[in-house]
This record gives C-alpha cells, structure tokens and sequence, in this order.
C-alpha cells in the first residue's frame, strides 16, 4: 500500500487543477497583468523612436542668403532645405515641421546695429517639432550673443559686464538613473498588480466560493487539520500569483532588452542574472499577496462580496508605484518594513543597475515573510471561530 | 456510537439548544426529527465539533470531538445538509479529494473503493463526468459517496432524500439499510414520517431545543397515545409549543 499525500499538498494540487480548469476566470486572471508589458514595450518604443527622430530634424529656412553666418551655426544641429513659397500656409496643413524666415531687411538691420529679426514659423501644438524651435533659438540667442559682444568689444566696454547672473548646473545623476526610476516605477506598478490580481479568481474559489456553494463545511469535517487546508489553499495561490509575476517580468524585459533606449539617455540592466534577482525579491510578495487575500476572502461570504473587498484594497500595494512613476523618491531602509513599497524600491534599483546592500534586500524578504506568516495564522484562527 | 449528554448552545440571545441528550447505536439507524428551527443541525454540528457547546458533551465513540477532533472526525462521516461539489472536479475526483483529505493513500484500493460506492448508490458512468452537470439526485450520490469513502464507523445524514426522485430515494434508503447493516451507526434527520417509520430502528424527536421523546416507533407511538408516527409527531412537539425564531 503507498503512503497517504500529507493534506495540504492534497489541497494544494485540488486547488491547482481546480484553478486551471476555470479557463475563463484563468483568461481574464492572466490578461490584466499582462498588459503591463504591452504598455511598457510602448512607451519604451516611443522614447527610443523620438530619440532617433532627433537626428534628421529638418529646418525649411526661407532667405538663406541674407543670414550666412546664422544658418552656419544652425547646420551643426540641423539640416537645413530651403523653404517652398508659401511655407506659411504649408506649416498650418502640417506640410511642413518647422520654417525660419529671414526678411529682406535682415543685413541692413543688422548694419546699422538695430536688433535684425527672424521669424520663427511652427505649430506650437505639436510636440514633435519642440525640439527643431528649441534648437533654432538655441542657435539665434548664441549668434546674437556672439554679435553683441563683437559690438561690445568694438566699442571698447567688456562683454562681461551684460552677464550680471548665470547659472552653471551641476546633474549628479547618471543619465541612466533618471530614466531607470521612471521605467523601474512602472514595470514594478504592472509587477505588483500581477502579483496580487493573477491568484485572485483562486483565492476568491477557494475560500468565499466555498461558502457559497455549500462546500466549506464538509471540507472543515475531514480529518485534516485547519492549518493543512490554509497552508495548501496559501500555495496554489502563490503558485498563480508567482507564475503571473514570471511571466510580466520576464515579458516586460523583452521589449525593454530588445530596443535601444540608452541613445534616448536610459541605461537600463538587463541580463539573466538581474532578472533572477527581480523575481527573487518578488517571491515574498507573492506569498504575502497570497496570504494577504486568503485572509480577506475568508472572512467574506460569497464570490461577489470578496471580490469587491479584494479589488478595492488591491489598490493598497499599487499606490507606491503610482506615486513613485509621477515623482520618484530616493529609497529609505524604513521602507523596506513595507510589502510591496520594499519589492518596488527593490526592483527600480535592480533594473538601474543600482546596488542595494544585503541587510535591506534580506529585511524585505523577511517583512514580508512575517506578514504572511500573520495573515495565515489569522486565517487558520478565524477558522477556529467557525460556527 | 454517538452520543450527546446535555448539550447547549445559545447564539447571543437566541437559545439554539437548550438540553439534548440521546444516544445512537452501532448497526442501528437512528431517526432525529423536529420541526424547522428546533436545534437539529446545531445538535448535529456540537456532535462534529463545528460548534463549541455551551454545557454538555458530545462522544463519538470514546472520542470528546472538542478534545481529540481529528481522530473524531476520521472515525465520522458526514453529509450536512445541502453539501456542495466541486462542479469543475468529477465525481471520482471529488471523492478521491475527500478520501485523501480523511488520510487514505491515492492508489489503486481507492480506486477500486470508489467504484464499489459507484455501483452500491447506482452512479454508473456519471462518476466520471464533471459534477457541474449533476442532477440533484447524483449530486446528493456523490455527495454520500464522498462522506463515506474513508470508511467511518459513524455516519450522520442531514436529509439525505432531500429533492430525490423516487427511484434515488430508494436506492438511498437500501444504502442506508446496508450501511447500517455492516454494523455502522447511522444518525439522520428527516422531514418525511413514513420514511422516519420505514427506516429507524429508534427515533429522537427534538423540539424547541430539548429531546421530547425517543425510542423504538413503537415506544413513541405509546408515549404520545395516538395510532401513527405523524399523530405522535404532532402531539409531542405541540406540547412545547412554537419554536424559537431564528433559531437553527
């Protein structure tokens, strides 16, 4: 005769096959998550895109002739065509990016010492064409600035004299660091989500739905003890919360590996052994997602009503990776004591190839594993209590 | 053998039970009746050990089910009343699930076990279909399948025949009949008189939270002084009036 399977791996394996039968609930379990790195391939897609874009930006300068030196100047950064006859009609039927026009009066002004002008023709809606004005007045205040103090030299008064103030500034940040906390806030945001919504129909089947469809009761008559059921219902629901993390992780890491992104100033590490760091530091979140929902459900009644509880407070753990994608903030050891704020932080210094020392990565790991720990024993208590 | 010695249970203000005691025999089957409300299925559920009694003990067999309730629970098998599949497992499944939950080893015995119940409860094939689209009648099969499967020694029906057609119900009570024939304690509760009559070898007739009168048919037909089971009904539990509100 073999031996009896303990109870909770027979209720883990129940719940598992249970679960993957649910093809429907499996289907809109997996979809959301994956989104996340549909959205991330995207955005990252479109960064890299206009960081191309910039190199062939085209000026349409009308009356070349009458500025040499200027449209010297501007050829370092852009390349210059001449401008059809009716270019201003042409930039409104959005023809034409970008025109510069120098009038016939330029030289002469500019003789006589009179401030000469350009004029610079764009649609302002467009953001696309931002960078060529930006760089056409970068170029026409350097030029006039040049001018000015030929003029000022010419007439024996030191040019320094016009500069009262300047600014000279000074960026710490590695250029990959301001990118990497943007695209780590919000891989991290689609991560979490994952983590907490792909065991979600699970949990919800395996506790409420029991409930629900009169089951709960003869499960709690079988000779296997409380904890087992808890700790066998905890790991099928880990199982798919952990599986949908893989799978956004690794599914995100593709577009970002595949495209260019450090031309568009974002250095990003992406090797296998990152990746395995990432989804370490995610483990324990999905054990606390798990426990943290089971809990939940448990002490609903029915389907609909824990589903209600749980996608409203599974907004909780999405909020640091809301607010750290609008405005990134600097790491702190406190909030390592956080589930899901410590694997957010965790995971935006992993993908920017920051270091974080042990002592935080191993009290992540631990925080949340205690909060897990607490929410199964306040399960298996509550199931104590049942009347 | 079951047994209940005193057992109470109040829910806040609502007495649920206020004293039952009686006894269950092996080989025999035992009636528990009452009207809605009287305290059955709380009684039941002290006896599983779901429920903490207020005063009073419950035994299954030598076992107190609040001290020793796994080993209580092995030697007890339930149906409670209205027991939900899984609809998504099939019947085997479901039944193989619960077997193993109760400690017994998935292997080819099992197997062998569940189709034995399969053939005794007239299942056939359905055993292998998903329990999704069970009828009544094969849903409360397999659901006395899978509280069986582990071989308990005691076994309580909360209304077996509950919404059974007339072949299920027959086929039901020659299950019952053999169960108890084996020399198992079979403990059920019941709205229908004549299937109670046909069926017990004692009765237990719970109303209001107390044990009004138990005993052979005969012996209760006699205390009550009317000719059937039903007249006796009637008469006993009118003695004590409505039952609580609320009270399950």
């Amino acid at each position: 005769m073999s031996r009896p399977t303990p109870p909770s791996l027979v209720v883990f394996k129940k719940e598992l096959i249970d679960g993957v039968r649910d093809l429907r609930s499996l289907f809109s379990a997996f979809f959301f998550p994956l989104l996340g790195p549909l959205t991330v391939g995207l955005v990252a897609f479109n960064i890299e895109k206009m960081s191309n874009d910039q190199e062939v930006e085209t000026l349409y300068v009308e009356g070349a002739e009458r500025a040499p030196a200027l449209i010297q100047r501007l050829e370092r950064d852009l390349e210059i065509k001449p401008a059809p006859a009716d270019a201003e009609q042409k930039v409104r039927a959005g023809e034409l990016s970008v025109v510069l026009r120098v009038p016939e009066d330029f030289q002469a002004r500019a003789a006589r010492g009179e401030p000469a002008v350009v004029e610079l023709i764009s649609d302002g809606s467009k953001q696309e064409h931002r960078g060529v004005t930006a760089d056409v007045e970068e170029a026409v205040n350097e030029h006039s600035a040049e001018l000015g103090v030929m003029r000022l030299l010419a007439r024996g008064v030191d040019p320094a004299l016009m500069r009262a103030v300047s600014i000279d500034s000074v960026d710490v940040a590695p250029p990959e660091r301001r990118g990497g906390d943007i695209v780590g806030a919000v891989v991290g945001l689609f991560v979490i989500i994952s983590a907490f919504f792909c065991n979600l129909y699970l949990v919800i089947d395996a506790t409420a739905a029991e409930r629900e469809r009169r089951s709960w009761e003869p499960l709690l008559l079988t000779a296997a003890p409380r904890g087992a059921l808890v700790l066998g219902k905890w790991m099928a629901g880990l199982t798919f919360g952990f599986a949908g993390v893989i799978a956004t992780v690794v599914l995100t890491m593709v577009p970002l590996a595949w495209l260019d992104l450090e031309r568009a100033g974002i250095r990003l590490l992406i090797t296998p052994g990152a990746v395995m760091t990432i989804l370490a530091h995610l483990l324990p979140l999905a054990a606390f997602a798990s426990a943290a929902q089971l809990l939940l459900a448990s002490l609903t009644r029915s389907f609909k009503e824990a589903q209600t509880y749980l996608s409203l407070t599974m907004f909780v753990p999405m909020i640091p990776g809301m607010w750290m994608s609008i405005d990134p903030v600097p790491a702190a050891p406190w909030m390592m004591a956080v589930p899901a704020l410590a694997q957010q932080m965790l995971l935006t210094r992993a993908i920017s190839g920051e270091a974080t020392p042990i002592s935080w990565q191993l009290g992540a790991a631990a925080s949340s594993l205690a909060c897990t720990a607490l929410a199964l024993w306040g399960m298996r208590w509550g199931m104590g209590r049942e009347q | 053998m079951l047994r209940a010695e005193g057992l109470a249970r109040r829910f806040g203000k609502v007495v649920a039970v206020e004293s039952v005691s009686f006894e269950a025999h092996d080989g025999q089957i035992t009636g528990l009746i009452g009207p809605n409300g009287a305290g059955k299925t709380t009684s039941l559920r002290m006896i599983y050990g779901l429920v903490r009694p207020d005063a009073g003990r419950a035994w299954v067999d030598q076992l107190d089910p609040n001290a020793a309730p796994l080993e209580a629970r092995r030697r007890l098998g339930v149906l409670p009343d209205s027991p939900g599949l899984y609809a998504r497992l099939t019947g085997r499944e479901n039944i193989r699930y619960f077997a193993e939950l109760n400690g017994i080893a998935n292997d080819a015995a099992l197997n062998e076990r569940i189709d034995a119940l399969a053939h005794t409860l007239d299942l056939g094939r359905v055993i292998d279909r998903p329990a999704g689209g069970y009828s009544q009648g094969e849903r409360m099969k397999v659901a006395i399948a899978r509280a069986i499967v582990h071989d308990p020694p005691n076994i309580v029906l909360d209304e077996p025949t509950n919404g059974l057609d007339v072949m299920s119900t027959r086929a039901m009570r020659d299950a019952i009949r053999a169960l108890a024939a084996e020399g198992r304690c079979v403990l059920f509760t019941s709205h229908q008189m004549a299937e109670v009559g046909t069926l017990c070898d004692r009765l237990v007739i719970i109303g209001q939270g107390r044990v009004i009168a138990q005993g052979t048919l005969a012996e209760v037909i006699a205390q009550a002084g009317v000719q059937s089971l039903e007249d006796a009904f009637v008469a006993l539990v009118g003695h004590v009036g409505e039952p609580t509100e609320g009270a399950q």
